[in-house]
């Protein structure tokens, strides 16, 4: 049983035969045979299903992900290993972006001490400032983006380490 | 007749790039703006020169009325072309701009103000003679009174809250009988939500279309319409899919709802590109919304069926010509349909997404046409606007045009992060668009079946196939598509004398 995630949610299957034109998949016990037809441009894909031929576009996404774009359905595929490496950056801490967005201002610096509900960093998103305070008392861990960054919804902005007794 | 020989254009973005376009067929030198988080957008390159804005909120760059006529005049520019948004719609500026000795492309001051007011451009068009939705907006609260009001309208009306918004102390009333009831609760949640019971009363339209009507004036009293479009397929008052003509309009409907668009530009001595947008009823009734007072995002459909460069027609009329065709002379060839690329997620409530375009690609396609500021490559902030283009076809008739549509948006590769392309394209599928039955509620009458649900297994290995099928060599986007280098090939040649 292989394990793939797609749109954050994890598939099992099984790979039961591939070769450089053909693949034939198991998903929810079905088994699925599909080939790879001739592509005229970089990053598409003609699949190949019986009779029925559909486009695709495969492409990079971020954190070594890969998006794949059909006419009427877009998803975002990673493997287990790297989605792992992924969450790694998105924490638990709680310091996450609400939305996607731009960095516009870092107000502490990595080592620095920090007292609750003060202000760490400020996301500017749908022309609004949105800014994250820190939850307790406690150190500046690491600061993952710096002014001006793009950042996606829901990942890491900073680490914080807590200084507050448990 | 005063000529036009260098425009500043004081926009952004797909718009600054499609008149740029015009511009330079025209012969017309071009201006174009940007600002430091733009640097790298196609609208920077194309005009002859381009001037940094620098940074800053809005109203220190495209909307800083002083530094724009500043650099117009540092740069000899004989004219302004203020696009869509931004300052487009600003009587002042438009009067700045005059009294700096500049053409501003675009109608007059008095026009821009009538239009610019939600209560004057109704009191306006009710002195033309030209349809409002029947209602009652005035300050006489009788209960006894407000049913007459109500009966002579004719049933369904809606009692909205004066003071509202929101859907609050909204009422739909199908029957005389209802109505003292439904005004009671009205009235009772309307002063709960806003401390004021005061209501109006309006006809309530079922089945609502969003048709509206291009328009062009010229400085010598001429006056066309350029036929309709539809824009009923609409989010929260933002346009999605357009096309012209409208399926529900016929040839009769057509020449009564564009002779009441002329009759309003004559009546405020309109001059240049406009837009009468109207609310049409099933029975064929039509009432005027609001005029936009500029070139219109949508403007490519009604250029593909009227065969007419409209920005070439601003410019024209700006530099005091008459208007290139008669009514007589312009005639509907075919159907156009444009969608609007939206930088979002339409699957999770329409969340904003950005990232960089790695890969913003159309081939070649007769008939098809994008209008964008991005281009593979492009950041796309939050920073403006969330539209990444509009895609645009025209063909010989609708169902044509949607088969050529869609088949356009599979081919279009739009690499990056999440965006509605696939959304659109469901649109275009789905049975009742196809069938034109098509209302301001569509998207959200069919919400359930534009939703993509849970993948089934099927949809799941498509998805896998391609994962294990997909290139390996290059592990960026770019990488992967470097284009073929003439020059590489060229090798020891070069050194040949």
């Amino acid at each position: 049983m292989r394990k793939i995630i797609i749109d954050q949610k994890e598939v099992e299957y099984e790979l039961v035969s591939m070769d450089e034109q053909n693949i034939t998949l198991r998903v929810g016990g079905k088994d699925f045979t599909f080939t790879k037809g001739k592509s005229s441009r970089p990053g598409e894909i003609k699949l190949v299903e019986g009779k029925k031929r559909q486009r695709a576009f495969v492409g990079p996404g971020p954190d070594s992900s890969t998006d794949v774009f059909f006419s009427h359905m877009m998803a975002r595929v990673a493997s287990p290993l790297s989605a792992r490496k992924a969450s790694s950056h998105k924490g638990d801490g709680g310091y996450l972006s609400p939305m996607p967005g731009k960095i516009f201002k870092v107000l502490v610096e990595e080592g620095q001490e920090v007292k609750k509900g003060q202000a760490l960093i400020v996301l500017e998103a749908m022309k609004m400032e949105h800014s994250l305070n820190a939850q307790t008392d406690g150190v500046v861990e690491k600061i993952h983006y710096k002014v001006g960054d793009l950042v996606q919804g829901g990942v890491e902005l900073l680490a914080v380490t807590s200084s507050e007794q448990e | 007749m005063a000529k036009i020989s260098r425009i500043l254009i004081a926009n952004r973005g797909e718009i600054a790039v499609r008149i740029a376009r015009t511009c330079r067929e025209m012969g017309i030198e071009v201006i174009t703006l940007y600002t430091e988080a733009e640097l790298g957008l196609p609208h920077i390159e194309i005009g002859d020169e381009a001037i940094n804005l620098g940074e800053g909120p809005l109203s220190e760059t495209y909307l800083n009325q002083s530094l724009l006529l500043d650099i117009a005049k540092t740069y000899k520019c004989d004219a302004i072309h203020p696009g869509y948004g931004f300052l487009s719609e600003n009587a002042g500026f438009r009067k700045k701009v005059q009294d700096a000795g500049l053409i501003f492309i675009g109608p007059r001051p008095k026009a821009m103000e009538i239009m610019g007011d939600k209560v004057a451009s109704k009191i306006a068009m009710e002195k033309i003679g030209v349809p409002l939705i029947p209602g009652y907006h005035g300050d006489n609260q009788d209960a006894d009174f407000l049913q007459g009001e109500a009966d002579k309208i004719g049933y369904p009306v809606m009692i909205k809250a004066s003071a509202g918004g929101g859907g609050k102390g909204m009422r739909i009333v199908r029957s005389k009988e209802e109505f003292q009831e439904a005004l009671g609760l009205a009235k009772s949640e309307a002063l709960k939500s806003f401390s004021d019971d005061r209501v109006l009363i309006e006809k309530f339209i079922e089945r609502p279309r969003h048709i509206e009507i291009q328009v062009f004036g010229d400085l010598h009293e001429n006056y066309v319409y350029l036929f309709e479009r539809e824009c009923s397929v609409q989010r929260r008052h933002q346009k999605v899919v357009e096309e012209a003509p409208a399926v529900c309009v016929d040839e009769t409907l057509r020449a009564k709802m564009g002779q009441t668009a002329v009759d309003i530009c004559k009546g405020i001595d309109y001059v240049g590109a406009g837009t009468i947008e109207y609310m049409l009823d099933e029975d064929g009734s039509y009432y005027f919304l609001e005029m936009n007072t500029r070139l219109q995002v949508e403007h490519p459909v009604s250029e593909l069926i009227t065969g007419q460069d409209f920005v070439r027609w601003q410019i024209l009329v700006a530099s005091g010509e008459e208007l290139p065709k008669k009514q007589k002379d312009l005639k509907i060839q075919g159907w156009s349909i444009e969608v609007r690329l939206y930088a979002e997620d339409p699957d999770n409530n329409y969340m904003p997404t950005m990232g960089t375009l790695t890969d913003f690609t159309l081939p070649q396609m007769p008939g098809v046409r994008l209008d964008t500021g991005f281009t593979s490559g492009s950041e796309v902030s939050v920073n403006f606007d969330p539209m990444l283009g509009k895609l645009i076809v025209h063909a010989e008739d609708r169902m044509s045009a949607i088969y050529k549509l869609a088949t356009a948006l599979s081919e279009l590769s739009i690499q990056g992060f999440k965006t509605n392309r696939e959304f659109l394209y469901r649109i275009l599928m789905h049975p009742e668009y196809q069938k034109g039955n098509v209302t301001t509620h569509f998207l959200n009458q069919y919400k359930e079946d534009l939703r993509l649900d849970e993948l089934s297994d099927h949809q799941l290995a498509q998805i896998i196939a391609c994962y294990h099928f997909r290139p390996r060599t290059g592990s960026s986007a770019g990488e992967k598509r470097k284009a073929y280098d003439p020059w590489d090939s060229l090798g020891g040649f070069r050194s040949l004398r």
